[in-house]
């Protein structure tokens, strides 16, 4: 029995080194990352961005707000702090830690939406991205109750926080050792690669042929707002902005007209103005998205151009 | 279940029954440990056991943890017994205990977890899915349920080991059978060995008429798809198997393989290869209405899988490579073990840097991909 325990006890120490060993090594790579976005949390630490222009949303920010276009016709210095499958908490989350870096921008373009924006998830959205930057209090705060969330003893240890997380432990250790790491990087925050139509819009349909309706969660809505209250303390100018969506794909969410109203009465509440381009000529051209949501690279210039001559109107506070 | 479909004859007939059945929470684990315990009573009854003098031993038996909720559904003539005598640690059984709990996680956590959520997006996903995909779905519910229970199986078995028990084996290679009649003795022995020691043979077994002979195997399988749960796929399960059955016993062709496959090589013959594909693949369509929520969406299912489309390449092909590597490995490992007990056997590994490498691999993998919120399917049973 004595031998039985002394080969558990040494095989489970060589265990945890070695478990250790990886998760250091790991953690370190992945600090180092460029592209993706392990590589935009990376950026708001190491980058030193001090745009005064914030672009924050979900896919279709990164997607839809050229960082290029904006700074070009509007002279300023723009980034885009867009997450891919963020709700509102996250994408509230994503400002807070990039602010822990960065001063407080004067423009925050709040870009808004049906899909995620507005409910909540039981489940943090790819957690794998919060895997390097878990020492953080603010994430640590962000990321607090969620059912498929990160435990105390995850925070400080390299370890068990990898559990589950085959694709950072991999790309963690592939950056380590210096190979070369795929996926895209973004300008500025902002994506601009091309992408062909891509069928999940056809896909969506035959699930749903009747429409969907997409949740919305009353605590986000008060987050929100209060995330709207405390910009305004700040002097900070938000601009909310719907921006196109394929109009096939607007009519299979039977609550969309409630969700843009809900939008609406915030904008009014709050004294922040909102521009909805739900019935914009692009959303009846498909040419110009590769599925329902999201603009291909000619659809986003298209647009962003379109926004930044709106927002020049609005005044001279939107450009230089 | 019988109150429903009561209710359900008669709506045939136009005629509405208001009934309000009690619903009842069951324990887990109930099919199993009252099989265990009905084991004991039969055995006593034919005297084929003394009756338990020690009450300890006797409920320690019945409930005995590791294979309490999800078997291997022990017999009173092999556990009991063990509790009475004096058991001492053996050193190298427990560490081929720990070697067969690891298998067991490995199987359960990396490819039963990881299989689950591609066949749950299949079989549960609804809209439009082209044949292939749906081929797929039903594979990867194969490996599910394969990998879930025999690896519920292992781990069970491996952890009474280090306790110095030996429980019986439950699976023998079940996807490597070349007929029905042998993946009948490799898949979950325990139930079926006692049906047949319990059901088949007091009701006269293969002994009596052909007529009998084919009841007593009907009813069988009949019971073994309603130990499952009361709902008509697991009837209809039961009953598809029986049918697979009958032919092989009636002309006497159901003791052809008795032996290992590929006894005396490495690799199958092609005729084994083409023996095992074909079994597996009448399994498959089984496991369809097992896992169907009804009748109707089982056989939805097999009309739209067996249509043109079941040669389309899916998008889910693309999607669950990794799933697909991870059944890949657990089948070759399976493979080269087959004449062991389970699927670590490493005694003849004399170098303890490659055992240790191993296990080292496999808890790595268990750690990188396994778990999730699946839990083990048979602890509803």
């Amino acid at each position: 029995m004595r031998n039985f325990l002394l080969k558990i006890g040494l095989f489970s120490a060589l265990l945890i080194v070695l478990g250790i060993i990886f998760g250091l090594l790991a953690d370190h790579g992945l600090r180092s990352l460029r592209k993706g976005e392990f590589g935009e949390w990376n950026r708001y630490r190491t980058d030193s961005i001090h745009s005064n222009w914030i672009i924050l949303g979900n896919s279709r920010a990164y997607r839809h707000f050229s960082t290029q276009i904006i700074d070009s016709i509007l002279r300023v210095d723009s980034y885009n702090l867009g997450a891919t499958n963020a709700t509102f908490p996250f994408q509230r989350l994503r400002y807070n830690y990039y602010r822990l870096f960065a001063d407080k921008p004067s423009v925050l373009i709040l870009s808004v939406d049906a899909g995620t924006t507005l409910h909540t998830e039981d489940g943090i959205p790819d957690r794998q991205q919060f895997i390097p930057i878990l020492n953080e209090p603010e994430i640590q705060k962000g990321l607090k109750g969620y059912k498929n969330g990160f435990q105390w003893f995850d925070y400080y240890n390299p370890v068990t926080k990898y559990n589950r997380c085959f694709e950072a432990m991999k790309q963690g250790l592939f950056s380590f050792i210096g190979i070369p790491e795929s996926g895209v990087e973004r300008y500025k925050g902002f994506i601009n690669e091309n992408y062909k139509w891509d069928g999940t819009f056809e896909q969506f349909k035959a699930q749903y042929p009747m429409g969907k309706k997409m949740p919305v969660d009353k605590n986000v809505i008060e987050d929100l707002t209060s995330f709207l209250r405390q910009t305004a303390g700040e002097g900070i100018r938000v601009v909310m902005v719907y921006s196109p969506e394929y109009i096939e794909g607007q009519q299979l969410i039977l609550n969309r007209d409630s969700i843009v109203k809900i939008y609406r009465d915030i904008s009014n509440k709050m004294s922040v103005p909102f521009l909805d381009y739900s019935s914009h000529p692009i959303c009846y051209d498909k040419s110009y998205f590769y599925n329902s949501t999201h603009l291909t690279l000619d659809g986003a210039e298209q647009f962003s151009k379109i926004v930044c001559s709106d927002l020049k109107l609005m005044g001279n506070e939107y450009s230089r | 279940f019988f109150v429903d479909s009561f209710v359900e004859a008669f709506r045939l007939f136009g005629k509405e029954f208001d009934i309000h059945t009690m619903k009842v929470i069951l324990p887990v684990g109930i099919s199993f440990y009252t099989f265990q315990a009905l084991s004991y009573s039969i055995d006593v009854y034919r005297r084929k056991l003394q009756p338990a003098t020690n009450l300890i031993s006797f409920l320690a038996y019945v409930s005995f943890f590791p294979q309490l909720v999800a078997g291997p559904i022990e017999r009173a003539t092999n556990l009991l017994p063990q509790f009475y005598r004096k058991r001492t640690f053996d050193s190298d059984k427990a560490v081929d205990g720990m070697r067969q709990i690891l298998w067991g996680l490995f199987k359960k956590m990396v490819v039963a977890d990881t299989c689950a959520i591609y066949a749950n997006q299949v079989f549960d996903g609804g809209g439009y899915q082209p044949g292939s995909a749906l081929l797929l779905g039903a594979l990867f519910f194969a490996f599910q349920i394969y990998g879930d229970f025999s690896g519920y199986s292992d781990i069970a078995i491996g952890t009474a080991r280090l306790f110095g028990f030996s429980l019986m084996r439950n699976f023998n290679y079940p996807y490597f059978s070349r007929d029905i009649a042998e993946f009948w003795r490799r898949w979950h022995i325990s139930l079926s060995t006692w049906f047949r020691d319990y059901v088949y043979i007091p009701m006269g077994g293969s002994r009596s008429n052909l007529l009998f002979n084919i009841r007593n195997t009907l009813t069988v399988f009949v019971v073994s798809g309603f130990w499952h749960g009361a709902n008509w796929t697991f009837l209809a399960w039961g009953s598809y198997h029986g049918l697979l059955f009958l032919p092989l016993l009636l002309l006497k062709k159901n003791r052809r393989f008795t032996d290992v496959v590929a006894v005396d090589r490495f690799f199958p013959s092609g005729k084994e290869i083409f023996q095992m594909l074909s079994t597996f693949f009448l399994v498959l369509l089984g496991w369809i209405f097992f896992r169907s929520k009804n009748i109707n969406a089982a056989v939805q299912y097999l009309n739209a899988m067996f249509t043109g489309s079941l040669f389309e390449i899916p998008d889910l092909f693309y999607l669950s490579t990794k799933c697909m590597l991870f059944i890949l490995f657990m089948l070759t490992v399976e493979w080269v073990q087959r004449f062991e007990l389970h699927g670590l056997v490493l005694q003849k590994i004399k170098s303890r840097i490659w055992r240790w490498s191993i296990y080292l691999f496999l808890l790595m993998a268990i750690f990188l991909f396994g778990g999730g919120e699946e839990t083990f399917i048979y602890f509803q049973f």
